[in-house]
């Protein structure tokens, strides 16, 4: 499958078509190699390194791919591909990249909730445990934000906990949006039900502006558009940090008051959100190939044309380092048992 | 708002908005040819080039690329059989029998000409929708995109031909290939065969590659002549001068390009529905109110003005949720969600309001992109059109490449490939046999959505949604669909038995 | 349901044995659907069960239309006088009858069935061999693209293909299969870089 695109070099020849020089000058930066890292890339120097999005193009995964690609392919002095190969909502590509071969060439980025949680939960589908792979670096984190219906009687996340019955809205099960959605219920007790089988998280929403569900939970940035624009609001961040552009009155996870049981459900969930969107690769990695990887992309994440360029697409960045994911994923294996007996329920 | 659309004409006028979109015009013009290669995936791969551009250039250049794949796709439709894009699978039906006979210039000329038109009509749809858009944006919930689905599969009456017994069969067929999958309310497998693959459905794009031009490419080998009939009168010149004639005929039939328009209008706005199913409908509309029915599948021309013109309206419809709500109405305005916070624009209120010129400025580029690429298309028309006058065994190397190539960009993996091949076998055995394939087709696109929105309905309303006013709209038209030719067949019928007791008597 | 009738009275007795057989193939199809389905909850079986019944019920309907139709046409052919038709033959005989060529309701004009250019025209009459050559043919075509990739299977079928099926020159042959394989290498991968079959050995 190294058949892949070197998508700097189609760019080039993209820019042969006939635009002016001048226009794109802000992407088409030369690869050739120009090995920076710290680490040891000999073996890596001159190869095309596959990244592989279990989804399709044009989605969140796909763009932060793209987006850090070129960065990384400058401190490895290798050509990037970036691949999409769908399939069983990411698991596809992750069960698959087991068997690949650990020498650095191979690697994905991996949903943490919806892979990860499926993984904990021993959902059907997927073959791997969490502390499987190699993790290379997290692109970025993946907090969920909760929201309600601007129209609708339930405005702060006090009126939910009081709410009779409340209604989420959600794709189906194993779902990123399901999860949350179905663990915050449970673990605060709220009644009411969640309402499975929208096609995307754009017919939830609509479903949610017309206020015939209350509320639903989904990707935090992705939110920022129709929380400015007044049709939805913000109720929780399910994640660490609240981020700028949102209201101080919105309350983060960490800032309810909680019983020790719930604390030790919510810890157990943050530590998966904050699992993110990392880069991953085979199991029993290289060490050389892995070290390379994992300095390249530390020194990659911090390139000021990166953060400039992550900014201007409203894509915010998140690094964590290889090693620390890794004692995340430690943490969730060791969650305590009633958290994966949740969570087996919601896959 | 009309300073806003003069406003908007002028930003998309100035050199370099429309230089980047005749660059993104070239590109979409390519990838609408080849089959398989679809405009959102096309889009996502285009996106890091917008990163530094303003509003009105980036969307010269990925909204130019994304309306041409559409027009560009029913060219590979009317020439080779293989369908260029999935939403120019009914473009196959009746416009490659039209170049078989030796009429691909004029099926060619039509398809284009209703194409441009399409556009048009879309985009002027779009603009008288901008002070209404969130109302009625905010109108369709799953009920009314439940009931759309069910009309839809009411065209399979329609588009059964003469078997309908055959054609319900394929349609239950097309339904139970649909649920192939994790059903969408609790996650069950059904029908996976434990096949990891499967879990995410049937791939719509290998499916139609294969049923609509697996048969082609088969037949070409098996009668190893040229696509086009060979016998004298039918040359390429010949069939190219037909070019003219098939732009008059879209004129002829002008009531047809407005209602298949608003078929593409009306269904691009449902999220979720999109073109795939759009084509299906106005193609079983054109057929339902044809004087000549028992033509369509021949090489109609009819059919394929509806098919043309379907395609390029549905695009502006699905910009409309986009662009009211930041709601994508399908894969393609999805990505084109990316685009607007990479160039800085939110969705929703702002493009009504503050940023309505760029708002105005998409959619004089969804007109401008669409002529640009019809008028190009005319110029290449000559050497394409030759190519089906060649002999058949040397395009069948090239076919094959189109059909694997098509399938397997669709996921970047052999299981696709497979899929189109074992809908190539069904296509061929449907053909060989008399079966209807179009219904199942209109089923395998249908189902899923029509099993997810009926329990969604019921789960947001129970049955209250019954009475929802455009449910209830949508309902009689339904009866008046399946009525109408029942009523019509019944009249006919009976004219026949007077013929046929009139001469009995004389005999 | 007159109008199918009367069409399907004039096919070759091939086509309504093919219906009966295909008709149980479905029967079959979804009555194991059906079954499936059992073991799944409500709300997972509901659509399932409606569909596959239904499709089993009209599949059922149909091969019993479709045997009947085989038997009438049986009989018509072992009863020398036919007592329907005073213009000739009836039943299954290939090629319209005069007397059946009333115009139909909204069916179609009987020359349908003939027109040389027809995709059912050429399945139908294409000999055994032929079907075979084209079948092998189009086997070969996956297999090699599945094992060798396509950036091989491209120019190596196309020479093959053009030589042996097409009867060209191998001048000719060659050209060909090195424009193939340049054009898709220079499009699909240095070009649009979208990745295409790799083939079993170059992972």
């Amino acid at each position: 499958m190294n058949t892949a695109m070197p998508y700097r070099r189609s760019l080039r020849s993209l820019i042969a078509l006939g635009v002016g020089a001048g226009v794109l000058s802000g992407c088409s930066s030369d690869s050739e190699p120009a090995a920076s890292g710290g680490g040891d890339c000999a073996s890596l120097e001159g190869e095309t390194i596959t990244i592989v999005v279990p989804y399709e193009p044009g989605g969140g995964y796909d763009s932060y791919t793209r987006l850090v690609a070129p960065y990384l392919e400058e401190e490895i002095g290798a050509t990037i591909a970036v691949q999409n190969q769908p399939g069983a909502g990411g698991l596809l590509a992750l069960n698959s990249l087991r068997a690949e071969d650990a020498d650095g060439t191979k690697l994905a980025i991996m949903n943490g909730v919806g892979a990860g949680g499926s993984s904990i939960a021993g959902a059907e589908g997927a073959d791997f445990a969490l502390d499987d792979f190699t993790y290379i670096g997290r692109v970025a984190s993946d907090p969920s934000l909760l929201v309600t219906s601007a129209a609708g009687e339930y405005q702060t996340f006090d009126d939910i906990l009081a709410a009779d019955e409340f209604r989420w809205g959600s794709t189906g099960p194993g779902a990123e949006d399901y999860v949350t959605s179905s663990l915050i219920s449970a673990v605060f007790d709220i009644p009411g039900e969640v309402v499975t089988g929208f096609p995307g998280s754009g017919e939830t929403e609509l479903a949610v502006v017309q206020g015939s569900i209350d509320g639903m939970s989904g990707n935090l940035t992705s939110r920022r558009g129709a929380v400015e624009d007044g049709t939805q609001t913000p109720v929780l961040v399910v994640g660490e940090e609240s981020p700028d552009w949102l209201s101080d009155d919105v309350p983060t996870v960490a800032e309810l008051d909680t019983t020790e049981e719930q604390a030790e459900l919510l810890d157990a969930h943050l530590a998966l959100i904050e699992l993110g969107r990392p880069f991953i690769g085979p199991p029993g990695m290289d060490e050389a190939a892995t070290s390379c990887l994992r300095t390249a992309m530390a020194a990659a994440m911090e390139n000021p044309e990166l953060v400039q360029e992550s900014e201007e697409q409203e894509r915010e960045l998140a690094f964590l380092p290889g090693d620390e994911l890794e004692g995340l994923v430690q943490d969730l294996m060791d969650a305590p048992p009633a958290y994966s007996e949740l969570l087996a329920t919601l896959y | 708002m009309l300073s806003e659309a003069i406003s908007g004409l002028t930003q998309v006028f100035q050199p370099l908005p429309l230089a980047l979109m005749l660059l993104g015009v070239a590109i979409g013009f390519v990838v609408g040819i080849l089959p398989g290669l679809g405009g959102a995936v096309t889009l996502a791969l285009m996106l890091p080039f917008t990163f530094d551009m303003q509003p009105v250039e980036a969307f010269a250049f990925l909204l130019g690329m994304w309306v041409v794949t559409s027009t560009t796709g029913d060219i590979t439709s009317v020439l080779f059989g293989v369908p260029g894009e999935a939403t120019s699978a009914a473009t196959v039906l009746d416009g490659h029998p039209m170049t078989k006979r030796g009429e691909g210039g004029r099926a060619l000329g039509a398809v284009l000409f209703s194409s441009a038109l399409g556009a048009v009509f879309g985009a002027l749809v779009l603009a008288l929708a901008i002070p209404v858009i969130r109302p009625v944006v905010l109108a369709f919930a799953p009920p009314e995109f439940f009931a759309l689905t069910m009309l839809g599969l009411t065209f399979v009456v329609a588009l059964s031909g003469k078997h309908l017994l055959k054609g319900f069969i394929m349609a239950a067929f097309g339904l139970l290939v649909a649920l192939v999958g994790l059903d969408p309310q609790e996650g069950t497998q059904r029908y996976t065969f434990e096949q990891l693959y499967l879990w995410d459905g049937i791939g719509i794009v290998p499916l139609v590659v294969g049923l609509f031009g697996g048969a082609e490419v088969l037949q070409l080998m098996l009668s190893k002549r040229s696509i086009a009939r060979a016998e004298p009168g039918a040359t390429p010149e010949a069939s190219l001068s037909g070019v003219g004639q098939g732009i008059r005929d879209v004129l002829h039939h002008w009531p047809l390009v407005i209602r298949s328009s608003a078929i593409g209008t009306g269904v691009g706005i449902v999220p979720g529905l999109g073109g795939s199913v759009a084509q299906f409908m106005a193609y079983g509309a054109a057929q339902q109110s044809s004087k000549t029915p028992e033509m369509f599948g021949k090489g109609a021309v009819e059919g394929v003005i509806a098919s043309g013109a379907v395609n390029n309206a549905k695009d502006s419809g699905s910009l409309i949720p986009t662009i009211g709500f930041g709601i994508p109405g399908g894969a393609g305005s999805a990505v084109l969600l990316s685009a607007f916070l990479i160039v800085g624009l939110n969705p929703g209120e702002e493009m009504l309001t503050t940023s309505l010129d760029v708002t105005f400025s998409m959619i004089w580029v969804t007109v401008l992109a669409n002529f640009i690429a019809v008028a190009a298309a005319f110029f290449v028309l000559k050497p394409l059109t030759k190519l089906t006058f060649i002999s058949g065994p040397l395009l069948v190397p090239f076919l094959l490449l189109l059909l694997a190539l098509g399938a397997y960009t669709a996921s970047n993996s052999f299981a696709d490939v497979l899929v189109m091949i074992v809908a190539a076998i069904v296509g061929v055995i449907c053909i060989r046999y008399d079966w209807p394939r179009v219904p199942f087709l209109l089923a395998v696109v249908l189902g899923a959505l029509a099993e997810r929105y009926l329990f969604l309905s019921y789960s947001l309303f129970e049955w209250d949604w019954l009475t929802r006013p455009i449910v209830l709209a949508i309902a009689a038209v339904m009866v008046l669909a399946i009525v109408g030719p029942i009523v019509r067949r019944a009249r006919a019928r009976s004219r026949v038995r007077t013929a046929e007791q009139k001469s009995d008597v004389s005999a | 349901m007159a109008v199918p009738e009367q069409h399907e009275s004039r096919r070759p007795s091939t086509g309504a044995v093919a219906d009966v057989v295909l008709g149980l193939f479905m029967v079959a199809v979804f009555g194991w659907a059906f079954l499936e389905a059992a073991d799944w909850s409500f709300k997972a079986a509901l659509f399932p069960r409606i569909v596959t019944g239904l499709g089993f019920t009209v599949a059922l309907l149909q091969v019993v239309q479709s045997l009947l139709r085989l038997a009438r046409g049986r009989r018509a052919a072992a009863d020398p006088t036919p007592a329907t038709s005073p213009a000739g033959p009836i039943g299954p005989v290939p090629g319209a009858a005069p007397a059946e060529a009333v115009p139909q309701a909204a069916g179609t004009t009987s020359e349908d069935d003939v027109n040389e250019d027809d995709v059912e025209y050429v399945f139908q009459t294409a000999g055994a061999r032929r079907w075979t050559e084209a079948v092998a043919w189009v086997t070969a075509f996956f297999v090699l693209l599945y094992v060798a990739g396509l950036f091989v299977t491209a120019p190596l079928f196309s020479f093959l293909y053009l030589r042996f099926a097409g009867r060209r020159t191998w001048v000719f042959c060659a050209i060909y299969a090195v424009v193939v394989g340049v054009v898709l290498y220079a499009a699909f991968e240095l070009a649009l870089g979208i990745p295409v079959p790799p083939g079993l050995f170059l992972d």
